[in-house]
């Protein structure tokens, strides 16, 4: 990968699509910097332009406009070198059908010049590692979604490629192989390996990501950890507070005393604000009451999370689906 | 090493090396590059299908022309008595270079077109392949090479059997005196049709296949000159000539030169070059449409 400290960079990726009804803008303009190493998230509903920006950075989908390098080579002038170090779970079952799990395995280390006995051993050691040994003869259509999600994995692991994508690998399955999956990945990046997953769920991006880049409308709307995400939306902490009175004349006091405090909800007695900083909040929310003869009677604070910064973009709610 | 580690296998620590990007092999073992090994695995592993279900590719290949065969050769000779074979060459010697030709077009057509159109089906497993380190034009050029190599492999099994199905006394009359020449033929006849398999294969949807097959592939094997010789249609010219759009009818009559001189054919020199001219243009067509719909 050369001198490079960036497994992944993307400048002004588009796609527009050409249809019966008109131009449709899958991705309308992405930018993307992922250092190598990095556990990396995609999150956005679905139909906001994960997929196709992933199709992009794995030669699967021709830029309408942008570049990209992954892994150090280009992806419109040397593809076929982009294909040899990266690693790539698309969101569909692409297992070979014609093949039995092993043989997937195996062929695709053969795809990658790995001489047939090599590739062999290589597939049943990958196979044990993911605890699908006892699966080896079966035919991809006996798998369950969990298992067919893990022997991708595995048979995209077959080359020992630098930067591994995975499109929505967790979609469909059940909650205990979800967990399974995540115990796999957070391996996986633990080998040194650089990760990069599309996702639609906000507590996967929460759990595995370590930066993250939020997508709507084919665009990248914020890009960093869960707390800079937080801040950047002036939240870090969100706050809510029941007094023992109507507390809408509390909120005017509360945003002049401070700066970087929001009133998220109002709701009789209660309040829900949110602030960059949670350092003093609970002080200045009781001084506040007070001010206007209210005592606390209950308060929780939580740190802002990734839906509250998705409805801080986008002006929605996030709704996964 | 843990198997789950960076730079196992051939690719992760030629990352460097390759930064070059021509699709040269850097960091694998051996020869050839990354591009031709990636091409003789994928070749490998439709050959692995083939073999596991070689019963079924064998049914396949032959009973058509088994069928055709025991029909025209035996059965119809055998009721009719002389009266089919009176005059000129027999049947059967007319009808065996076109049951070949026949059962490797349909072979290569079905070849191509059967696994596209499950790879370009609802789960998209053609993704599967198109991260093998080749380009896709050279993927297309790997699923014409291997639809061609089981068409000629189907051939090869139907040879015999439109050697030995006949009535009694009537074999069809082959000479095989130029294998050269006949296998140049036949792979000519199999490419052909592999490249028609890929161009069709890339332009048709799942829920059209059925129509296609109904469509292209009867009037294809009933128009190509295979049941009759494009010589005997003399008395009815507008047949003749529609059947000159048939490219089973090229590969029937250049089978016929080779295998049946006797047989009247069309001359090697107009059949050979239609085919070739043929299965570079469908050829071209059909990798350039392979490439658009595989890459979106």
């Amino acid at each position: 990968m050369g001198d490079s400290p960036f497994a992944i960079r993307a400048v002004g990726l588009r796609k527009t699509y050409r249809t019966a009804t008109g131009e449709v803008h899958a991705v309308s303009g992405v930018d993307l910097t992922v250092e190598r190493g990095r556990f990396f998230g995609l999150l956005g509903p679905n139909g906001a332009g994960k997929s196709t920006t992933i199709g992009m950075l794995t030669t699967r989908v021709r830029p309408t406009a942008g570049t990209a390098r992954v892994a150090g080579a280009d992806v419109l002038r040397e593809p076929v070198e982009v294909k040899r170090r990266i690693g790539v779970v698309s969101q569909a079952n692409t297992l070979d059908r014609g093949l039995s799990v092993h043989e997937n395995l195996e062929f695709r280390g053969r795809f990658f010049g790995l001489r047939a006995a090599a590739a062999r051993a290589r597939a049943t050691e990958l196979l044990t590692t993911f605890d699908l040994a006892g699966r080896a003869r079966a035919h991809p259509s006996e798998l369950s979604g969990g298992q067919a999600q893990r022997v991708m994995i595995a048979r995209a692991l077959m080359h020992g490629p630098d930067v591994l994508f995975l499109d929505e690998p967790t979609t469909g399955i059940d909650p205990q192989s979800r967990l399974r999956l995540w115990e796999v990945l957070r391996d996986l990046h633990a080998s040194g390996r650089t990760v990069l997953l599309t996702t639609h769920h906000l507590e996967e991006a929460e759990a595995l990501c370590e930066r993250l880049a939020i997508v709507d409308g084919g665009t990248v709307l914020a890009t960093g950890t869960v707390e800079e995400l937080g801040r950047g939306i002036g939240a870090g902490t969100e706050v809510v507070c029941s007094y023992d009175g109507d507390a809408a004349p509390v909120v005017a006091t509360l945003l002049t005393a401070r700066s970087d405090l929001r009133l998220a909800s109002s709701d009789g007695r209660r309040l829900r604000v949110r602030a960059a900083s949670p350092e003093a909040l609970v002080g200045t929310l009781v001084e506040a009451g007070a001010a206007h003869g209210l005592t606390v009677l209950d308060l929780t604070t939580r740190r802002t999370s990734l839906e509250d910064v998705f409805l801080e973009l986008t002006g929605r709610a996030y709704r996964g689906q | 090493m843990s198997p789950l580690a960076l730079s196992h296998g051939t690719a992760g620590g030629g990352g460097t090396a390759g930064g070059g990007g021509t699709a040269g092999g850097s960091g694998t073992a051996g020869g050839g590059g990354t591009a031709g090994r990636a091409f003789s695995a994928l070749l490998a592993r439709d050959l692995r299908v083939i073999r596991r279900s070689f019963g079924m590719f064998v049914v396949q290949a032959v009973m058509q022309p088994f069928s055709f065969a025991f029909i025209f050769a035996y059965v119809i000779p055998a009721t009719s008595g002389a009266a089919l074979t009176a005059t000129g060459p027999r049947y059967a010697t007319t009808l065996a270079p076109g049951l070949l030709a026949v059962c490797v077009t349909i072979q290569a057509v079905t070849a191509t077109i059967t696994p596209l159109i499950a790879e370009f089906g609802p789960g998209r497993e053609i993704e599967d392949r198109l991260l093998a380190p080749l380009r896709t034009t050279t993927l297309g050029l790997q699923k014409i090479t291997s639809s061609t190599v089981q068409a000629m492999l189907a051939g090869l099994i139907v040879l015999p059997v439109t050697l030995l199905v006949h009535a009694p006394g009537q074999a069809p009359e082959l000479t095989f005196d130029n294998w050269a020449l006949f296998l140049l033929v036949l792979t000519g006849a199999a490419l052909f049709g592999s490249s028609l398999g890929l161009l069709l294969g890339t332009l048709i949807e799942i829920q059209q296949a059925n129509l296609l097959f109904a469509t292209v592939r009867v009037p294809l094997a009933m128009l190509g000159c295979a049941y009759f010789s494009w010589e005997s249609l003399d008395g009815t010219p507008w047949l003749q000539v529609l059947t000159l759009i048939d490219p089973v009818t090229y590969m029937s009559e250049a089978l016929r030169a080779v295998l049946t001189p006797d047989v009247a054919h069309l001359p090697l020199a107009v059949s050979l070059p239609v085919l070739l001219t043929g299965t570079a243009v469908l050829g071209l067509c059909g990798l350039l449409r392979f490439r658009r719909r595989a890459v979106l």
